[in-house]
């Protein structure tokens, strides 16, 4: 049993930390409404940008794109073009800087972990945050490091990382193949305070059929929209039909060139800005816990502490009582 | 003008706020978009067609009157009567400091006088063009 004075000691470091998580918890709670606001804000960007991919890729003919030497888009299922064998990928992982927010990054990590695991041999990690590279790092996994990155992702952070991308997919390494053949997405989505869902999403190449799926078409069975990790609902009107009528100015390259950065950077912005909602959610949810946990720690010790003080006063009396007896 | 009209998206993410994300958005009779190839003019009942935006000004007609905003690259997207432009910056003509836009091309100039390396002076070209844009675009107020 430990003196009363540690319990004492123990009770008031415990308090100590339960004002703190509790702070936290509050810190979190207001940081989480106006990561709610700039989630909002990148929703209607979001959608115009996909609008814009969609009508663009989903029109081109899958022959047309036979001829480039890089191309950024793959057509899979339907109109399939032979792909090539060996893959090599590059995982953008989304995490946050600080720790205190329970299992939000190491369920991404792990997400990230079983995926590569099963699809790739040693691929490329890019990590956005610094909880996912310590974890990365640690294991010995393949980094590379882009750039610091901020609590508050903004815009030209999302345009960096999206043009470094582009500029990978589009490099060859020492054995003359392609650096990288495919770039995933690794960032958790936010449905409720209490449900966040780590999310891997192919970004490049883009996909017709994956974007006609979220459009609304072609759609798998027991499958929303929301399910494919979109942010916001795209407005463009599903068609089924190729309208090879789009004209492409100044050329398809070109405007390829072009697209693809913007749909890359703003699906980034749009993962950082709801990965950044998670790890406040995540945080306020793994504070309250801590207090909670804290204020049923002091009660225990408090009880401890009551029932020595009372077994000394016992001890008292009834040496007291001893003493006056043998002196009868 | 004619009574079909296009509307017109300006996106530009940087200075998107909470309240709106458009720059601009507004039912118009035609849009002149600056394009890598040059000029192109967009009227109600066009073709689909993506375009790649070069530096420039965009010019937009509505009822007799003409507006003018400097767009600085991005991509344009015409479909259905919708014209969506996406880019790092817009900026109507009331948004440009002249003072500071002319301060930046003299240190531009500067920078290019002091060099002789021809890829860092073609470095600056970018910059250079955005700053006479700006200029150009504060003038024709």
């Amino acid at each position: 049993m430990p003196s009363m004075k540690a319990i004492k000691r123990r009770r008031m470091t415990v308090k100590n930390i339960s004002q703190i998580t509790k702070a936290m918890n509050l810190v979190a709670t207001s940081k989480l409404q106006r990561a709610r606001a700039a989630l909002a804000a990148v929703g209607k960007p979001v959608q115009a940008t996909f609008d814009v991919v969609y009508n663009t890729v989903n029109d081109i003919d899958p022959y047309a794109m036979e001829s480039f030497e890089r191309p950024f888009i793959a057509f899979s299922e339907e109109n399939k073009i032979a792909e090539p064998p060996a893959r090599n990928a590059a995982y953008v992982l989304i995490t946050s800087n600080r720790g205190l927010c329970g299992g939000y990054n190491t369920a991404v990590c792990k997400e990230l972990m079983k995926h590569a695991k099963a699809n790739h041999i040693n691929p490329i990690i890019i990590p956005l945050g610094s909880k996912g590279r310590d974890y990365f790092k640690r294991r010995g996994a393949n980094l590379r490091e882009f750039s610091a990155f901020e609590d508050d992702p903004t815009f030209a952070d999302a345009k960096n990382v999206a043009d470094q991308l582009v500029k990978m997919y589009e490099t060859r390494n020492d054995n003359k193949a392609w650096m990288i053949d495919e770039v995933y997405l690794v960032y958790t989505q936010f449905h409720t305070v209490l449900n966040l869902e780590p999310i891997i999403r192919k970004v490049l190449p883009i996909d017709p059929a994956y974007l006609r799926r979220v459009v609304g078409t072609d759609l798998h069975e027991d499958e929303t929209w929301e399910d494919l990790g979109f942010f916001s609902r795209p407005t463009a009107k599903p068609s089924s039909e190729l309208n090879l009528n789009i004209e492409y100015e100044p050329g398809i390259d070109e405007v390829l060139r072009a697209v693809v950065p913007w749909y890359l950077c703003m699906f980034i912005h749009a993962a950082l800005a709801s990965s950044a909602l998670c790890e406040q959610a995540a945080r306020m949810t793994s504070m309250d816990s801590a207090t909670k946990n804290a204020g049923d720690i002091i009660e225990n010790l408090t009880l401890m502490f009551n029932r020595q003080r009372q077994s000394i006063i016992t001890q008292e009396i009834t040496e007291i009582v001893s003493g006056a007896n043998a002196l009868k | 003008m004619a009574d079909k009209k296009i509307e017109l998206r300006v996106i530009a993410p940087t200075q998107a706020t909470t309240k709106s994300p458009y720059k601009y958005r507004k039912n118009v009779d035609m849009v002149i978009l600056r394009c890598t190839t040059g000029e192109l003019g967009v009227l109600p009942g066009r073709v689909p067609c993506s375009m790649v935006l070069d530096l420039g000004i965009l010019r937009v007609f509505d009822e007799d009157k003409e507006v003018h905003m400097a767009v600085m690259g991005g991509i344009a997207h015409v479909n259905n009567d919708v014209v969506t432009v996406l880019s790092d910056s817009a900026q109507w003509p009331e948004d440009i400091k002249v003072d500071e836009v002319t301060k930046t091309l003299e240190t531009l100039e500067r920078k290019v006088s002091e060099t002789d390396n021809i890829l860092e002076k073609s470095s600056y070209r970018d910059d250079f063009r955005r700053c006479k844009i700006q200029l150009e675009l504060a003038e024709k107020q």
